[in-house]
Order: structure tokens, then C-alpha cells, then sequence
């Protein structure tokens, strides 16, 4: 497809959903560094782990009913 | 000062040109562990949400893509050095493997536009209705009609799939049964296949008038760059 | 513009649609709720925090609409309660959207997988 048939306004348009696509993919996703730095502390560790723990344990407690129905 | 993070790579010595970094600063690599990781300089506490930054973050990590399959940081990752090279080390089994994960891909990106379904009809609304009411009312419209609408959306996120299953390596599906925009996919497909996949969407697009596509890549792995699972199952109660 | 099977992609990511205005509606409103700076390492520990509590607040508050909505049809408020319940649930919908905000958290991040429980929303 080529780009300047399909746009009804090209300069207008092109330029903010360009924008907003290119947003749309930047913003909230990618590799997350935050919380790396409380590994290095004991106690902190404890509780990040303990969320990510508590998380999986959620899910594994579901996995283990689910199991249970389908025996 | 801290370091802008962009992306990381484990197959870049050097750095040719790349684009200006977050407010105009030089970007240069950072090796440690096997990794390759883009950085510029910033003095700040945190980043403006701006076009502009995150053009700029954008611009970055595509100015690598020729060469090589980048996992991109978030946007907004300003850490000191030292932070970055404990990261890199704890992480590096994982890091290692959504790198295998991605290695040779780049990322299409497939949205879609349906308008709603008319969910039968309603009582006439009364004008003189308070604003909790019609909130209410609102939500009453979106609940009972949800199911309708999050089957099709299924059925559509299903179609889809099987359009070009063949073709990528892996997903992301976004479902919004209740909005116009009801769906948004990634796809992680290899360099090789990129013209086979573009014209089967285009076939793709052309079969369902009905429903109004935007297409766009090829983007660097922004949505398949995620190892916080990894994290999880490591550390996972028994 | 086509890439070639050794590699040179283009310089941009191209977009192309045949609804270009439609799609900029659509991708106006996700803009709209972004928070204006971010620091994602020094919210770390807080944030973690805050993507667990939101996400079950947000749940619960998913669930109260449905209740609410279910309580509406069977008929057994009156008007004013109809009010009333509206108004707070509008409240407790526009207060959760600040703090995601203000954590810099998205629709996505709060979206937990609670296997069997999630499906009953």
C-alpha cells in the first residue's frame, strides 16, 4: 500500500498518528529495571520477592483447584 | 549523573551513528556480562513525557535495528551506573534468553477498528436523569452487552491469528470488546518473512471491509521485551 | 521500501491505514491518560506496591459495578439509591484513574490474571 493514497489529510494526520503510534508502542512497555536495587538489601528483598511470591501463589493455588475439579 | 537506558544488545562492539539521545546528549555504549547497552547522559530525576523524548528514545533504538535485534528498556529508565550493572548481572540468564527469543525479528504491529455492536434496543434515556444514574446506566449498557461484544472480539483476535500463524514467532493481543478500537496485536516475525507477512495482511485487510486496520512497523521488540514472568517462576512458592 | 532478505530496514517504522483520523480518535484517548514525568527506578518498591493494591482495588471496583448494575435491574432501588450509587461508583472509578496516574501505571499492568476468579467479572 502506498502511504500517500491512503491518507485523507497527509501533513495533518500523518504527523499525530505517527505520534501516537510511535507512543503507543514506546510508552509502558520494554525491560523495567526498577526494584533491581532492593535485591542488593536483605530486607527489601523480602519484600519484593514477597510480591512476586505472593502473585505466584495465587496462581499456583488456582492451578491446584483447577487440577482438583478435572480429577 | 545518571544514565538514559535505551536498549540492550549482546552483538554490538561499536557504536557508528546513532541518533541524539534524550534532550540532545550523545548515546554511547556500555558493555558488561556480554551485554551492549545504550546510554546517554541525563541530569534529572525523572523524564518528561514529551513527543519529543520519546521520539528521541524511539529514534535511539531504532538507529541498531539494521544490525541486530535489541531488547529496548522502558521509556523513562534513568538509573546510576552501578544499578544498571547489578541489573545486568542478576538478570542474565533471562536477559540471555528473550535475546534468543527475539534474535533475527523485528515487531509488526496489527490494529483494529470495529464500531460497536447495537446491543438491541434500550429505553429512551430521560433527560432529566441525574449524572449517577446515567453512569449507571452506562455501565448497565457495557456489562449486559459485554458478552456479545467480548465473543466477537474473540472471534476476530482468532481470525487474525490463524491469517498469519505461520508467519511470526510469537503475539501479543490486546482485546477492548466494548471500544471501537477492539484489538491490537504484536507480532514478532522474522526479518526473512517480513514481505510474505506484509502481503498476507494486505490480503488480509482487503478480505474484511467491514473492519478498519492501521498496520505499522517494523518496530524493535518493544512489546516482547518483558521478563518480569521470568522473575516470577524463578522465585514462585512451591 | 521494501526490506531485502540480508537486512537493511527502512528508516522509519511505516503506518499505513485507509482511517487515518479514526485511528488518531482512538489513540488520542490512550494519550490522554499518560502521567506527564516518570521515573521508573525510583518508584520501584512503591510502584511494585501500588501495581499489587491497584490491580485488586480494581477489581473489587469492577465487581461493584456489576453488582450495582445487577441490584439496578432487579428493581429493588429507588431512584434516589440509583443516584446515589452512581455517583459514588463514578467517584471511585475517577479517583482510581488518578492514582494510575500518579504511578504511572497503565490498563495493562493492572490487568492480573486471577485464573478462574478473573473470569467471573
Amino acid at each position: 500500500m502506498n502511504l500517500e493514497t491512503n491518507f485523507v489529510n497527509p501533513v495533518m494526520d500523518e504527523n499525530e498518528l505517527s505520534l501516537l503510534e510511535t507512543l503507543d508502542h514506546v510508552l509502558n512497555r520494554g525491560l523495567v529495571i526498577a526494584g533491581e536495587i532492593t535485591i542488593s538489601v536483605a530486607d527489601i528483598d523480602l519484600i519484593f520477592i514477597g510480591l512476586n511470591v505472593l502473585v505466584s501463589s495465587v496462581e499456583t493455588a488456582h492451578e491446584v483447584l483447577r487440577k482438583r475439579q478435572t480429577e | 549523573m545518571k544514565l538514559y537506558a535505551y536498549c540492550l544488545a549482546d552483538d554490538v562492539d561499536v557504536l557508528e551513528n546513532s541518533a541524539q539521545g534524550i534532550s540532545g546528549a550523545p548515546v554511547r555504549l556500555l558493555t558488561c556480562e556480554g551485554f551492549s547497552v545504550l546510554v546517554s547522559d541525563l541530569d534529572a530525576d525523572v523524564v518528561q513525557v514529551t513527543g519529543e523524548n520519546a521520539l528521541a528514545h524511539a529514534a535511539v533504538i531504532r538507529s541498531i535495528l539494521d544490525r541486530t535485534t535489541p531488547l529496548p528498556f522502558r521509556f523513562g529508565t534513568l538509573v546510576m551506573e552501578q544499578q544498571l550493572v547489578n541489573y545486568l548481572s542478576a538478570r542474565k540468564p533471562a536477559l540471555e534468553t528473550k535475546l534468543a527469543e527475539v534474535r533475527g525479528c523485528v515487531e509488526m504491529s496489527v490494529k483494529i477498528i470495529r464500531d460497536p455492536v447495537a446491543h438491541g434496543s434500550e429505553p429512551a434515556e430521560n433527560v432529566n436523569q441525574g449524572t449517577g444514574t446515567s453512569f449507571l446506566a452506562q455501565k448497565r449498557r457495557e456489562i449486559l452487552g459485554g458478552e456479545q461484544s467480548a465473543a466477537e472480539a474473540s472471534t476476530i483476535s482468532t481470525w487474525l491469528h490463524d491469517q498469519i500463524s505461520g508467519l511470526i514467532r510469537a503475539e501479543q493481543v490486546t482485546l477492548r470488546p466494548s471500544e471501537k478500537l477492539v484489538l491490537a496485536a504484536a507480532h514478532l516475525v522474522e526479518r526473512s518473512k517480513i514481505k510474505n507477512y506484509r502481503q498476507t495482511m494486505a490480503e488480509t485487510c482487503q478480505s474484511r471491509p467491514e473492519l478498519h486496520f492501521l498496520l505499522s512497523g517494523p518496530w524493535p521488540p518493544y512489546s516482547f521485551a518483558n521478563i518480569e514472568l521470568e522473575f516470577k517462576t524463578q522465585f514462585g512458592v512451591s | 521500501m521494501e526490506l531485502s532478505p540480508e537486512n537493511p530496514l527502512t528508516a522509519d517504522p511505516e503506518i499505513e491505514t485507509s482511517h487515518p483520523e479514526e485511528f488518531v480518535e482512538q489513540l488520542r484517548c490512550v494519550a490522554d491518560t499518560l502521567p506527564s514525568r516518570i521515573n521508573v527506578d525510583a518508584q520501584s518498591v512503591e510502584q511494585g506496591l501500588a501495581k499489587l493494591v491497584l490491580t485488586l482495588i480494581e477489581f473489587i471496583r469492577r465487581l461493584l459495578e456489576k453488582q450495582a448494575v445487577r441490584r439496578m435491574e432487579g428493581g429493588d432501588l429507588s431512584p434516589e439509591q440509583i443516584e446515589e450509587l452512581g455517583l459514588a461508583l463514578m467517584r471511585l472509578e475517577a479517583k482510581l484513574q488518578e492514582l494510575k496516574t500518579q504511578f504511572g501505571l497503565s490498563e495493562e499492568d493492572l490487568n492480573l490474571d486471577l485464573g478462574p476468579i478473573g473470569r467471573l467479572i
